[in-house]
């Protein structure tokens, strides 16, 4: 079981891929919709979590699987 | 006075080209501590001895560097600034220990911007992973490459429960037995015939599949880079930490032996 912490779909998907250093922003949804990142991003990208937590959002941990999400479907090695 | 200083802060005789990665790391910002600097030091001058260091385009320190992505986004053997130099990029904001970088086997990984056809060469190439756990997972990659036709590199000790994936340069992957995951894992091909898959300096697997030409496609640690066989794409991320990584031209047996006892030695000094 490994920590992710939920974030609002709008901010996953405005900040994916955003970059400061070396240091790239990822979220990923889970099966049942959610959208999460690694607490770690919290101090890689204070200045957007700041922003974040202006409007009224809380850092809430939560413990998933890798079959809480969705399979990857790729070519066989 | 400036040369006992400095014989104070590194030792003895630092090592020229570990100097440079060591200013690197503290000129961005990052604090090296003496026993990393020792085991900085133990490396290069290991490689440097034992006829190696020219072989390696890009290495990854983790075990021996600052505990962040800042620090630990360096090509110990160019450790300059840009992406050109096959400088880190971390994706997804994983874990960083003081021996080593946990992906979450999710969506974290780093990407070393080392084109498989220019870091490496098709007949002469390596790939370098220290897994610091035994766990198994379900298809998960170390480090590498995959362009979905003709072009493949990857550390995959143990796909499944009786499944390895094993092959450098090669247009195909071998399947093979699993392996227990830990402990460093080296590819290599040297000639057009076929590679070796190391385990702690010892060839755990081999192939005897004929080279095929490289493609432009960046290697990737912690997952291995063609998810679709599209470019950029990472695909099968693993979630066993990597305390070294590197890759470069093609070791013999030999070397791969020295290789591992230089890279285990400095790690537990």
């Amino acid at each position: 079981m490994t920590q992710f912490i939920t974030i609002p779909e709008s901010f996953a998907t405005t900040t994916n891929g955003k970059q400061i250093g070396p240091n790239v922003f990822s979220a990923v949804q889970t099966i049942s919709g959610n959208w999460v990142t690694s607490p770690n991003a919290m101090a890689e990208f204070p200045d957007d979590f700041a922003a974040l937590q202006q409007t009224g959002w809380e850092s809430v941990v939560i413990g998933l699987d890798r079959t809480d999400f969705p399979q990857e479907v790729d070519i066989e090695l | 006075m400036l040369t006992l200083l400095l014989a104070g802060r590194f030792g003895e005789s630092i090592d020229p080209d570990a100097r440079l990665l060591i200013d690197a790391v503290e000129g961005g910002g990052d604090i090296t501590t003496p026993l990393q600097r020792k085991k900085i030091n133990a490396v290069f001058r290991g490689l440097k001895s034992a006829g190696l260091y020219d072989k390696i385009r890009a290495m990854y320190l983790f075990f021996a560097l600052p505990a962040t992505g800042t620090g630990r986004r360096w090509n110990s053997v160019d450790p300059r600034d840009l992406d050109a130099a096959y400088r880190l990029t971390f994706v997804g904001s994983p874990t960083h220990s003081s021996d080593a970088v946990a992906w979450n086997g999710v969506n974290q990984y780093a990407n070393t911007h080392a084109p498989a056809n220019a870091a490496m060469e098709q007949n002469s190439a390596h790939m370098a992973y220290y897994s610091t756990s035994e766990s198994v997972g379900g298809q998960w990659v170390e480090m590498g490459w995959n362009n979905g036709a003709n072009s493949r590199g990857f550390i995959c000790p143990n796909w499944s429960a009786n499944r390895a994936e094993v092959g450098i340069q090669e247009p195909v992957a071998t399947k093979t037995v699993n392996i227990n995951p830990e402990g460093l894992f080296v590819a290599s091909r040297i000639d057009s015939s076929g590679s070796n898959l190391s385990r702690n300096g010892i060839v755990v697997q081999s192939t005897n599949t004929a080279s095929a030409a490289p493609v432009s496609f960046g290697v990737f640690i912690g997952c291995y880079n063609g998810l679709g066989g599209a470019n950029g794409s990472p695909a099968r991320y693993t979630a066993r930490p990597c305390a070294f990584a590197s890759l470069g031209l093609g070791f013999t047996e030999a070397e791969t032996a020295v290789f591992n006892t230089i890279i285990q030695n400095a790690m537990s000094l």
